[in-house]
């Protein structure tokens, strides 16, 4: 337990605080805004986390604990408790604005290099967890003994793991959080040797490995025409390995760590970036945190990782297919299938998935509904999402043109270009469903700023194309008491474009100014819930400060567990 | 679960979403010591986290089906019938740089069977193609359930006898492919009966000498738990008594196996047929402790154990499953089966049949535990197996 420098609050009253500080504010004595707003680089590196210890969970916890208990506090329609002013995501430990990559950034990842080429691979271990087959090795030719995951396809299904693994790695890396440099690689038998000391776990015991091993593995994964392997090898991260980050709570032992995960906005988002890419796997097994930095300046650098059940590969075989449709365990369709005697057919089993392109996995667009897309078993955060939460990742998702689908599509190596065009054009159709759901849900005003006294802003959603740009826009003006948090209204009107004139006069002398915007949209009445925007006035013109984003009907989000 | 407090983190967090802490959250990722008031602890995992996390590290789950290397534990039955087994093993798997593995093990089942056993397998010979195997045991069989012989057998004549079986057993496998075995043995077998009420029937003490020969066609997707595909075992056998006990016969053995599925696998039809056929050498005849036997969970399952048995067997078995959840699926079952002295009586106009229903446990690689309730035979019978049913 922390002590506490401004007394031992309960989390409940930390997080009704920080979520209702905006309006709060109104009453408040404190400044609502400080000079150094918005914060554009959360500091998680402050305290040396030298002593943290790795965290045990394994599959079996994970599973339970989420399916069968709650863990975490729920979000009860409170807003990310690490969004800055501007309702975005600073930089941290967790996560890294990338929106200003250019193509080849994207593609290349988080790589160093742009290929691995290793002419003689020495196995020193097998590989004791996961489903998919492979062994970790270090390149004989390097002096510094980096080690690497070497990882196949199952033989059914050629290219399918791999695939996934280096289209998932890409995407996540672009999207601002940390992963691992993986690369694909085409292997030959005679390029590997077993060091004289390598092990390998069966039924948790260690033994020698030996080639008996190599060969009843190689003889179980897909091979190419050539004879040679491919696989993926994914360098391991930099520093000590501390096990999974977990979806709720805090690591008890990180100094750092101060914001509960399942109250994270990149971890709570991350359901809609999942939903993309059908990632079900997305679960505390599939994170990695790690220890960096010198002795006396340690902090905690967290990762996602093992992309390869994502998209339409189930990392053994094609995956399975109620995923992203329905948890685990889900006790009506289960119940509704036991009486029915099976005669009643649940939804996911209507799907159509491509059953000739084994590469591809049952990877489908087919009856995708963002909204109703489900991990394998309940994720805290993902179960936490807002609709603003769900609007921030649709943002950052909108780059993801047909032009960079594809160069990251092309990066996986298909040697079947029915699966590559398969696979564009299956991320493309879901990626437009999932702004159409998420852009649309609330009012979606970004972007603005004033510009020579005329205030500028976009509506996301019309510009991606998801809504008729038939939209009208109430623009109502107050200056602001940063001190004492009260709103005073002044001029305002309705325009057609979304821009307007800043009423200039009405803010002299006024160190802050906002704008309140509603929209006006035939289709969409939901997005008549203001946006409160907020301006500093500051020597070179004002300057964006805040965001605040209203629900019009804050209980009509169930986004279900 | 709930929260607890944290207070200096409550303060923290409010950095970056307020104001007020902002100014002490920012301009510096430099690691600067720890303040005083600032303690973590460790993490105090919850018991119920504590038990699955030690269960997955020891892989205990895993080696309830797979006994690891070393000393273990022997979990099972020693026949189908014994009831649970329960005794110590041993097993090593790469000997000789993983060329050969070797077992031993013995078991004493609550109905008093007991069991004793040891083997070596060299499992890699021409890469990986051809597997050799040799291995000996010695098995008590206490009671062993009697009906007497054929379909018309009656339950109410249920007597026991006792079994002692000793054998050495040699065997050769060939995989060519991974859809084919062939497989060809030797083996040196002792019996011994005890106890046996009806002078009628044909139950020498011999010694055989048996050899065998047997193909597999096993194309299921997977073969713990099938979805789809099918398995086609043929093997003959013969029996030749040593002794003058003029106990000599051969047997030839099959079992057909086809799994179909709809609904992307979510509903399976599995459709199975059993035949065993002997023929004793002329002038000599079948032991009965020899002959196939229908009832018990495999085969028959609305019949107890070895309820009926005879020289030739066939039974037919049709079963419908659905995916209750990935864990959990729900079969009914109908099958139905004779045994007769002649091949030319197996008709299945006289046949016994039984139906039911009942639930397999695990995932969708492999069945771990099975209860099945059957109706339509002797009696409704409740079942429960750490296996599938084909």
């Amino acid at each position: 337990m922390r002590s506490s420098i401004i007394g031992r609050l309960s989390l409940t009253l930390a997080a009704a605080l920080a979520a209702a500080h905006v309006v709060a504010a109104q009453q408040a004595a404190a400044p609502r805004f400080s000079p150094q707003d918005p914060i554009l680089r959360a500091v998680d590196r402050g305290v040396d986390a030298g002593a943290i210890s790795r965290d045990p969970l394994g599959n079996y916890a994970d599973f339970v604990l989420n399916t069968f208990f709650s863990p975490g506090e729920k979000a009860d329609g409170r807003a990310a408790l690490n969004v800055n002013t501007l309702d975005e995501v600073p930089d941290s430990s967790w996560f890294t604005n990338r929106s200003a990559m250019s193509l080849d950034e994207i593609v290349r990842g988080p790589a160093r290099s742009a290929r691995l080429d290793v002419r003689e691979w020495v196995i020193i271990e097998g590989k004791d967890s996961g489903k998919q087959p492979g062994f970790r090795a270090i390149d004989a030719a390097d002096p510094s003994r980096q080690v690497y995951q070497l990882e196949f396809d199952p033989i059914g299904n050629p290219e399918l793991a791999t695939g996934a693994e280096i289209i998932g790695t890409a995407i996540y890396h672009a999207l601002g959080y940390n992963v691992v440099d993986v690369y694909l690689v085409d292997l030959e038998k005679a390029s590997l040797r077993i060091a004289p000391d390598a092990t390998i776990k069966t039924n948790g015991r260690a033994r020698p490995f030996t080639q008996h091993d190599l060969r009843a593995l190689l003889r179980n994964v897909a091979r190419q025409p050539d004879g040679r392997y491919r696989a993926l090898a994914s360098r391991f991260a930099e520093g000590k390995n501390l096990g999974p980050f977990r979806y709720s709570g805090i690591r008890p032992d990180d100094p750092n760590d101060l914001v509960p995960h399942e109250h994270r906005r990149e971890l709570r988002a991350n359901r809609v970036f999942c939903a993309w890419l059908n990632h079900d796997d997305s679960r505390a097994i599939n994170t990695l945190d790690m220890l960096v930095g010198a002795p006396g300046h340690h902090s905690v650098r967290h990762h996602m990782f093992d992309f390869g059940s994502m998209l339409g590969s189930g990392t053994d075989g094609s995956d399975l297919p109620w995923v992203g449709h329905e948890y685990v365990m889900e006790g009506q369709p289960a119940v509704q299938s036991l009486l029915s005697l099976g005669l009643y057919r649940r939804p996911f089993m209507s799907v159509k998935a491509p059953h000739s392109l084994r590469a591809a996995g049952n990877f489908t667009a087919d009856r995708f509904e963002p909204a109703a897309w489900k991990p394998h078993y309940p994720n805290p955060a993902f179960s936490n999402m807002q609709p603003a939460d769900a609007f921030w990742a649709a943002r950052k998702l909108a780059p993801f043109t047909p032009e960079v689908i594809a160069a990251i599509v092309a990066k996986a190596r298909y040697s079947d270009r029915r699966v590559s065009d398969h696979m564009i054009a299956t991320l493309q159709r879901r990626r437009d469903q999932v702004l159409r759901t998420w852009l649309t849900a609330i009012n979606p005003i970004a972007e603005p700023r004033i510009v020579d006294g005329e205030l500028h802003f976009t509506n996301a959603a019309i510009d991606a194309g998801h809504a008729s740009a038939t939209a009208r826009y109430e623009l109502s003006w107050f200056h602001y008491d940063n001190s004492r948090g009260l709103r005073s209204f002044g001029p305002s009107e309705i325009v057609a474009m979304p821009r307007g004139v800043v009423p200039e006069a009405a803010f002299t002398a006024r160190d802050y100014a906002g704008v309140e915007i509603r929209t006006r949209h035939a289709d969409f009445p939901n997005w008549q819930a203001a946006v409160r925007v907020y301006f500093r006035r500051e020597a070179a013109g004002w300057t964006t400060v805040g965001i605040e984003r209203t629900a019009r009907d804050a209980s009509a989000w169930r986004l279900g567990r | 679960m709930t929260l607890r407090p944290i207070g200096w983190c409550a303060a923290a967090l409010l950095s970056v979403a307020t104001p007020a802490r902002a100014q002490t959250a920012i301009g510096t990722d430099q690691a600067t010591p720890p303040p005083a008031a600032i303690q973590t602890s460790a993490f105090k995992p919850r018991r119920v986290e504590r038990f699955l996390n030690a269960l997955e590290k020891r892989a205990l789950v895993t080696r309830l089906f797979t006994p690891a290397d070393g000393l273990g534990v022997r979990i099972g039955g020693i026949t189908d019938g014994s009831g649970l087994a329960v005794g110590p093993a041993w097993r090593h798997s790469y000997l000789a740089g993983g060329h050969v593995q070797a077992h031993a093990s013995a078991a004493l089942s609550i109905r008093q069977d007991r069991e004793v056993e040891a083997g070596i397998v060299l499992p890699h010979l021409a890469a990986d193609l051809v597997r050799v195997s040799v291995s000996a045991s010695a098995t008590r069989l206490a009671q062993e359930d009697f009906y007497g012989l054929g379909r018309e057998s009656i339950q109410a004549n249920w007597t026991t006898f006792g079994l002692d079986r000793r054998a050495i057993e040699s065997a050769i496998t060939v995989a060519p492919v991974r859809w084919l075995e062939v497989a060809g043995g030797l083996a040196t077998l002792r019996t011994t009966v005890a106890d046996v009420v009806d002078p009628q029937v044909f139950a020498p003490a011999t010694t055989y000498r048996r050899t065998h020969a047997a193909a597999t066609i096993d194309y299921r997707d997977r073969p713990r738990n099938p979805r789809s595909g099918g398995r086609y075992h043929v093997a003959l056998q013969r029996f030749a008594a040593a002794d003058d006990a003029r106990a000599s016969f051969k047997r030839l053995d099959a079992e057909l196996e086809q799994h179909l599925s709809a609904w992307k696998k979510q509903r399976l039809l599995t459709l199975s047929a059993v035949v065993s056929l002997s023929e004793a050498d002329a002038g000599h005849d079948m032991p009965f402790y020899m002959q196939r036997t229908l009832g018990g969970s495999r085969l028959l399952r609305g019949f107890v154990h070895d309820r009926f048995r005879d020289r030739n067997l066939v039974v037919l078995q049709g079963e419908y499953g659905w995916d209750v959840t990935p864990f959990i699926n729900a079969v009914l079952f109908y099958e139905a089966g004779t045994v007769a002295a002649q091949v030319r009586d197996l008709s299945l106009a006289r046949v016994r049949d039984d139906y039911g229903l009942g639930f397999r446990l695990g995932s969708t690689g492999a069945v771990a535990f099975r209860t099945d309730l059957a109706f339509g035979g002797d009696s409704t019978r409740f079942i429960m197996r750490l296996s599938h049913a084909f």
